[in-house]
């Protein structure tokens, strides 16, 4: 397998205001965060070689959804999917095609427009199996709570206020940044008394169904100076899909549904590109998919930033707070900052692109050496998961 | 020997105090039983085929007769598709009766009938109903949900059918006109007085008289009725002593179940009877269909059931009036601004195997064990190299659990639904809806669990059926 490290730049990125955009259509969107990259990047439309967009919940969009908005004229526009990892998968796509030297400068753009569905929840696909549709999002992932409470013999009270614990957190981030959809700080109190969502999940312990749009603008490594001082490397790609759907019903007796399998081999795929050993220390900051509180404790496991078990105690010790010493979602995450699935993944590319950069304002992290993002489809069971590792040009 | 070798019932979770049905005031005494949003005539049969055959293997069943007068489907076979649930085996005989309250018993009968003539070894009977009276009527308040299920062969008979009679008659007091949801009723006194007492009367007296019993040498006379007061002043009518020779007919603990009711009663006084009982039942409704048996002395093997005693021992009490119309479909429910998901009769058939029968995939080659089947090991990479293998009867424990409030499909009855994983006592680890599950907070990882054969809330008129887990009753 060949190696990704620093052959592909970022030089441009944008994010539109995540939130209830009811006043901006999906061509809106795109302009939006593209013009902001463009600038970013000092290109423009007859710069874009290519095009990588990633949506997931209407089969009405496609590549040339962003080539309409966009006036980009006859050039290979092609539309990704893989769930929640939509975004990272249109950034990991196009990051290939730069390195195979078709392309020299190409625009990864991901989007998703959920509010105008009129739900209050994600809207699934339409091609789901038409009897066994085993439930919400939040319903799978409440099992795991559920599992995880028990294997590590954690009262649930006790563990509703771990989980709740990685809520606060995020929301107390997601107000530093100005283009998250809840800038509200929350107390343990208030997230622990939410309405129940799918027990024991509760409303603060679940994402929000957000509107949103994010590009990145990339590049060959070697041809980013001649564009701009300001730009960041791709050091690691990981990608792992499960082989299970969930959605049908179908499950294996060994499968775990406390830790996320997908989500380490993909780590280890892109840490082995960056040479990483000990991640907890190489890393210096991190934005996961915190689709739920117990979604991220997971994770923090299955990224090998802390022992299989030992979530519950890096919450307490506050060791992922931005002044903790591994600084996760500091943009507050898909819980404060909102979840557009197919926008997702870039917008944490952005947090991290921003903070390379020294451009984080009030959530500036003084070293944050090595970037990681990890988004995260499907559900326990089966898994589209995507690691993207970034770090500083030189 | 041509009579009863099994007997299963089906009672649903939920009790609606009879106090509550009404507008003002204080309604009538007891409690009616109500089937849940996602049940129906066709699942609590299916419910109650599954508790008459804990012990029995299935696939040794040559017919399947099925009562109801409250099918989901106008056309579409309630038996048929019941048979396919059960994994009945696909060259037997299927039938519904219905139309009539006494359908029950004349399946019954039916059964002994066509092992009589030697063309079925053994046959299912199933009687299940779920009828509606419009809202805070006397036939709602009475009425109760519920089924039960007898399994009539020639061998290992637990109660022997002695003889039957029946009466026929265009006797018009309850109907329910075709395209109406609701039971309708003329005259209560002109029901009672020229149609339930002299035909019951009548029928009774001259199934006694081909019989040869006399009331004295009856142990218990089962008798299917409109309601309690009609019920009890029948046994003095027919020369029986109420207090010692009437079965208890359950109106305050269940209500009248239809075509259901006089087999339920039959299940209940098996469940207490001894060797040596003779048992008369009069099933009633377009004339009466009377039956004698004689319980023998093999009645011991088949106590080991939940029953109709068993089932109305768990139950759950229902808030209100409000609820029990939610869970009859007769409140209107904001529909959810989701796209429908309309179910998909050729994926269905084309997985049934695992869908409706619950078949899991075994590899030949490594023994790997998943549902649903899968054509690729995913342990040893063989392909096609599998044989089914039936999840039915395992034993079933829940790896994992919540409540939904955000479900998936555009409409829900009785929110929060509930999910789960649970692992099948042979290997086999399945996701699922959770129903009938009470306090999510009570519930514990590792409990054991039952499946129930339920309705899918769906838009559109296409009925979408599936398993389901519940905890154990």
């Amino acid at each position: 397998m060949g190696n990704i490290k620093d052959k592909v730049a970022i030089i441009g990125m944008g994010c539109t205001q995540f939130g209830d955009l009811w006043k901006m259509g999906v061509p809106d969107m795109i302009i939006e965060c593209c013009y902001e990259a463009y600038k970013d990047a000092g290109v423009g439309p007859k710069d874009i070689e290519a095009v990588f967009v990633g949506n997931v919940s209407s089969s009405m969009w496609t590549g040339s959804t962003v080539t309409e908005a966009l006036q980009l004229d006859k050039i290979p526009a092609t539309r990704v999917e893989n769930n929640c990892a939509t975004a990272a998968e249109a950034l990991r796509v196009g990051a290939f095609s730069v390195a195979s030297g078709m392309y020299d400068t190409v625009l990864c753009v991901g989007f998703e427009k959920l509010k105008d569905y009129g739900s209050g929840a994600l809207e699934m696909p339409g091609s789901m199996h038409p009897i066994s549709v085993v439930g919400s999002a939040p319903a799978s992932f409440a099992k795991s709570a559920v599992q995880y409470f028990e294997k590590y013999k954690i009262p649930r009270d006790k563990g509703k206020e771990i989980i709740a614990k990685i809520a606060v957190k995020n929301h107390a981030n997601g107000a530093l940044h100005p283009k998250a959809h809840f800038r509200r700080a929350i107390t343990l109190e208030t997230a622990l008394n939410a309405p129940i969502i799918a027990w024991p999940l509760g409303l603060f312990d679940c994402c929000p169904v957000t509107d949103g749009a994010s590009a990145a603008i990339i590049t060959r490594a070697d041809k980013a100076k001649s564009y701009t001082q300001d730009y960041v490397l791709i050091k690691g790609l990981g990608l792992a899909v499960g082989r299970i759907d969930p959605f049908k019903g179908k499950f294996r007796s060994d499968v775990d549904i406390t830790f996320w399998d997908e989500t380490w081999v993909a780590a280890q795929q892109a840490y082995e590109q960056v040479g990483i050993k000990d991640p907890r220390k190489e890393i210096g900051m991190a934005e996961v998919h915190d689709c739920f509180t117990i979604t991220e404790l997971i994770i923090y496991e299955s990224l090998g930033f802390c022992p299989r078990g030992k979530g519950p105690e890096e919450v307490e010790a506050e060791s992922f707070t931005l002044k903790g010493d591994l600084p996760i979602n500091t943009d507050g995450g898909l819980k404060s900052f909102g979840h557009p699935v197919g926008a997702s993944g870039l917008r944490m590319v952005y947090e991290l692109y921003n903070q390379l950069l020294g451009r984080a304002g009030e959530r500036q992290l003084k070293n944050p050496k090595l970037g990681l993002a990890h988004s995260q489809g499907g559900t326990p069971g089966m898994f589209q998961a995507s690691v993207t590792i970034v770090g500083p040009r030189d | 020997m041509v009579g009863i070798c099994s007997y299963g019932a089906y009672v649903p979770l939920y009790r609606l105090a009879r106090e509550v049905m009404v507008l003002e005031g204080k309604g009538g005494p007891g409690e009616r039983s109500v089937a849940g949003a996602d049940e129906d005539s066709l699942t609590m049969t299916i419910d109650a085929i599954l508790d008459c055959t804990k012990d029995i293997d299935r696939g040794s069943i040559d017919a399947l007769f099925n009562a109801s007068t409250s099918s989901p489907f106008a056309e579409k076979q309630l038996a048929a598709a019941a048979a396919a649930a059960l994994d009945f085996r696909d060259d037997i005989v299927t039938a519904d009766f219905g139309n009539s309250l006494k359908a029950g018993v004349t399946a019954l009968r039916m059964a002994a009938d066509t092992i009589k003539a030697g063309s079925a070894k053994k046959v299912m009977v199933s009687a299940a109903d779920c009828r509606l009276g419009t809202p805070l009527s006397a036939i709602e308040s009475n009425s109760g949900d519920g089924a039960a299920a007898l399994l009539v062969g020639d061998t290992d008979v637990i109660a022997s059918i002695e003889g039957v009679y029946s009466l026929s008659s265009d006797f018009t007091d309850t109907w329910r006109p075709a395209n109406d949801k609701f039971v309708h009723v003329w005259s209560d006194r002109f029901a009672l007085s020229e149609g339930y007492q002299p035909l019951v009367r009548s029928a009774v007296s001259a199934a006694m008289k081909k019989f040869g019993v006399e009331p004295a040498g009856i142990t218990k006379l089962i008798l299917s009725a409109p309601d309690a007061r009609a019920h009890g002043a029948m046994a003095p009518a027919l020369k029986f002593d109420a207090k010692t020779q009437l079965q208890y007919p359950l109106f305050n603990e269940m209500g009248n179940t239809g075509t259901a009711f006089p087999l339920m009663l039959l299940v209940a006084a098996l469940e207490q009877a001894k060797a040596g009982d003779t048992l008369l039942v009069a099933g009633y409704g377009d004339g009466v269909d009377v039956m004698l048996l004689k319980v023998t002395e093999q009645i011991d093997k088949a106590k080991d059931r939940h029953g109709v005693l068993g089932y109305l021992k768990s139950k759950k009490m229902l808030p209100g009036y409000a609820k029990y119309l939610r869970l009859r479909h007769l409140f209107y429910v904001e529909p959810s601004r989701m796209t429908p998901i309309t179910p998909g009769l050729a994926q269905l058939w084309r997985e049934r195997d695992s869908m409706y029968k619950l078949h899991a995939s075994k590899c030949k080659q490594c023994a790997w064990i998943e549902f649903p089947i899968r054509r690729i090991c995913p342990k040893c990479y063989s392909k096609d190299d599998y044989e089914q293998v039936k999840l039915l009867d395992q034993k079933v424990t829940v790896y994992s659990f919540s409540t939904d409030t955000i479900p998936t499909i555009p409409e829900v009855t009785d929110p929060p639904q509930g999910r789960a994983i649970i692992d099948f006592s042979g290997g086999a680890r399945m996701e699922l809806e959770m129903t009938d599950f009470g306090k999510i907070e009570d519930m514990k990882v590792g409990q054991p669990m039952e499946m129930t054969f339920r309705r899918l809330e769906r838009q559109g008129d296409v009925a979408a059926y599936a398993w389901k887990v519940k905890p154990v009753r």
